[in-house]
């Protein structure tokens, strides 16, 4: 069929195009979605997803099996989708602008002074007072974390000159993310019977995420994304290194100033609903630029979306298809691991080349 | 082809267009530059001296990638800090010795970065732009590498897109470190004409490079440096003196007209010193200098 071979080809050229491809993936998403709402413990024919949401947003009456869609299996999705592509935005920023393909939120210290900043928060919450006892303590335990750990590692890696060197950065962010585990440790010891809420935050999980969880995510997110394609071209420039940048008239100071607060917050976000949950920011960009080549202005957006669409997979696996509960960062960490360690290798090697 | 020959006369304008006033900069307490003057007018200029001369640190400064810690530069009568970043990369371009790409790039896409200070938020090209990207790319002879990604060139490739890329900026000043470094013989020369013809335009053309036999063949205006400080300055029958370039380069010099390239000819050799064979002597007994070729 001649026609057919074409019209295939036609379609692989389509999906190659950047906006081909956000599409596809953006359907992906969609497919995605419908199978965690439908599949699980509790299955849901389509028809029956449909007038759910249908009779939801008329505002009519949905039962229980109608709560349970969005009460609880919608958020949490919703939550995974915000977390992962905030994941992935991030993790495409910090490796741009760092120079520096293993770079992602976990390299720079935030999601570890993110996750001392909830486990202080769910510590203080276990024999504090009772209003420390809220979810969203830990949150923003989390958040203050993330903030306060990237502004140690950023006055630790500053130069006298004012210039944050890419090998000072990723020092600075290994040596305070070693310092924050270790008083993590110390916080799990004091926990005593209880580590286990602890733990359990710490590995990672959507398990009863709520529309709040989402929403955050989603309020650090859309702005990060809006900024970071802002600046995509000067992100662009800026990989050529910071004193090439300059001489491209890019506003170097201002751009990254801008770049890392936002990609640092949207991370922080993450972390503080869905805890640790590695991997996701380092493999999202580099999985993005092998189908759209290293321009940001196709790669963020298309990073983003990946990180959406392989968290909510994931999530859904460790849900629907794996027996039991396990945390979705275990999952993540087992699968992306080795993939990270292909790129560590690859990049070792062409050092060793050149 | 272009003229090879260089005009004899000191191509220098009355009022410079880059003037350096006064200039020193320093790590700590040791100055990499003191005291620096020099005007930067129209025409190919060779800025040379031994390592650590502190050539390099003073083309930074020119691209204001580092401040002066005294003294001021000052470019179309304005100082240069007084230009915004956009403004100035308009004005000045500069091609590093050394880049490292992170990001498989292809080479149009790196060029094309030279227009960034003209361009929108957005980056979109307009027909204008990629004529001016494809001229650059086609003056490197880099048309047929355009889709290839920067990552996968070779050394002297990767070099000519830098220059390329400098070239697309489309600025009165560029400045390039040791851009024939990586470069063969013919590309070499072809670079030198190609600078050549962007001076004879009324470009700012200031190049540093160790290579001294283009400089005597292709130079207008020279400075020498040594140990942070000027110690010569002016066209090249000024500078090129053998008394001037043994002070610079600590060795023997000799210099001759040369009618096969137009420009000068330079040869060196090492300085005969008594004392450091005496003393090499003493204290490696057993190793005879005087009864060695040199």
């Amino acid at each position: 069929m001649p026609g057919g071979f074409a019209g295939l080809k036609k379609l692989s050229l389509l999906i190659r195009a950047p906006w081909g491809l956000g599409a596809a993936l953006v359907f992906l998403l969609l497919v995605i979605g419908w199978l965690s709402l439908s599949l699980g413990y509790l299955e849901y024919s389509y028809q029956e997803l449909g007038s759910i949401l249908w009779a939801k947003l008329s505002g009519s009456e949905i039962g229980p099996r109608g709560q349970i869609i969005w009460e609880t299996r919608l958020p949490r999705m919703a939550t995974a989708m915000a977390a992962g592509a905030a994941l992935g935005l991030s993790g495409c920023v910090f490796q741009g602008l760092l120079l520096n393909p293993l770079a992602d939120p976990y390299t720079l210290g935030v999601s570890s002074g993110a996750a001392l900043g909830a486990a202080g928060a769910i510590s203080l919450g276990l024999w504090g007072p009772a209003w420390l006892q809220n979810p969203l303590a830990a949150t923003t335990g989390a958040m203050v974390g993330a903030v306060g750990a990237l502004l140690i590692v950023l006055a630790l890696a500053r130069e006298k000159t004012g210039h944050y060197p890419p090998t000072n950065l990723i020092l600075s962010g290994v040596i305070l993310s070693a310092i924050l585990s270790a008083a993590l440790s110390f916080l799990k010891y004091l926990a005593g019977d209880q580590v286990s809420s602890l733990v359990f935050w710490l590995l990672g999980s959507f398990l009863a995420r709520t529309w709040v969880d989402a929403l955050l995510v989603g309020c650090f997110f859309c702005p990060a994304l809006v900024v970071s394609l802002w600046s995509a071209v000067d992100l662009n420039v800026m990989t050529l290194g910071l004193g090439s940048a300059r001489t491209l008239g890019v506003n170097v100071r201002g751009a990254r100033a801008r770049l890392l607060i936002v990609a640092s917050l949207a991370a922080a976000s993450a972390v503080a609903v869905s805890g640790v949950i590695g991997f996701v920011g380092l493999i999202t960009p580099h999985l993005a630029r092998l189908l759209v080549g290293p321009d940001h202005r196709a790669l963020l957006p298309l990073s983003a979306l990946s990180g959406a669409v392989l968290l909510s997979a994931a999530d859904w696996v460790v849900r629907a298809v794996l027996p039991g509960e396990i945390p979705v960062g275990v999952l993540t960490a087992m699968l992306a691991g080795p993939v990270f360690l292909v790129i560590f290798r690859k990049k070792a090697r062409q050092l060793g080349d050149g | 082809m272009a003229d090879l020959k260089a005009p004899p006369e000191l191509s220098g304008s009355l009022r410079p267009e880059l003037v350096v006033k006064n200039l020193s900069y320093g790590y700590g307490r040791r100055n990499t530059l003191s005291d620096i003057n020099l005007g930067f007018g129209p025409g190919l200029c060779f800025l040379v001296g031994p390592n650590g001369a502190g050539k390099s640190t003073l083309l930074a400064l020119l691209a204001r990638l580092i401040s002066p810690g005294q003294g001021e530069i000052r470019l179309l009568g304005r100082p240069l800090e007084a230009y915004s970043p956009r403004e100035l990369a308009r004005l000045v371009s500069l091609a590093p010795q050394k880049s490292v790409f992170n990001l498989a790039f292809t080479v149009e896409e790196i060029v094309a970065m030279g227009r960034r200070p003209y361009l929108g938020r957005w980056g979109v090209l307009s027909p204008q732009d990629k004529r001016v990207v494809e001229a650059s790319l086609g003056r490197l002879g880099l048309t047929k590498l355009a889709g290839r990604a920067i990552t996968a060139l070779s050394g002297g490739e990767a070099q000519r897109a830098v220059i390329a890329r400098a070239l697309a900026q489309d600025t009165l000043v560029t400045l390039l470190d040791e851009p024939t470094a990586s470069l063969d013989i013919a590309q070499s020369l072809e670079l030198m004409v190609l600078l050549g013809q962007l001076a004879d335009a009324g470009r700012v053309i200031v190049v540093v490079s160790h290579d001294l036999s283009l400089a005597a063949v292709y130079a207008r205006q020279m400075a020498f440096l040594r140990e942070g400080k000027l110690v010569g300055q002016g066209d090249r029958a000024m500078v090129f003196r053998p008394d001037l370039l043994e002070k610079v380069f600590s060795a023997e010099a000799k210099v001759g007209e040369d009618d096969f390239t137009g420009g000068l000819s330079i040869s060196f050799r090492p300085i005969k010193s008594a004392s450091l064979a005496e003393d090499l002597n003493q204290n490696l007994p057993g190793l005879d200098l005087e009864s060695r070729p040199s």
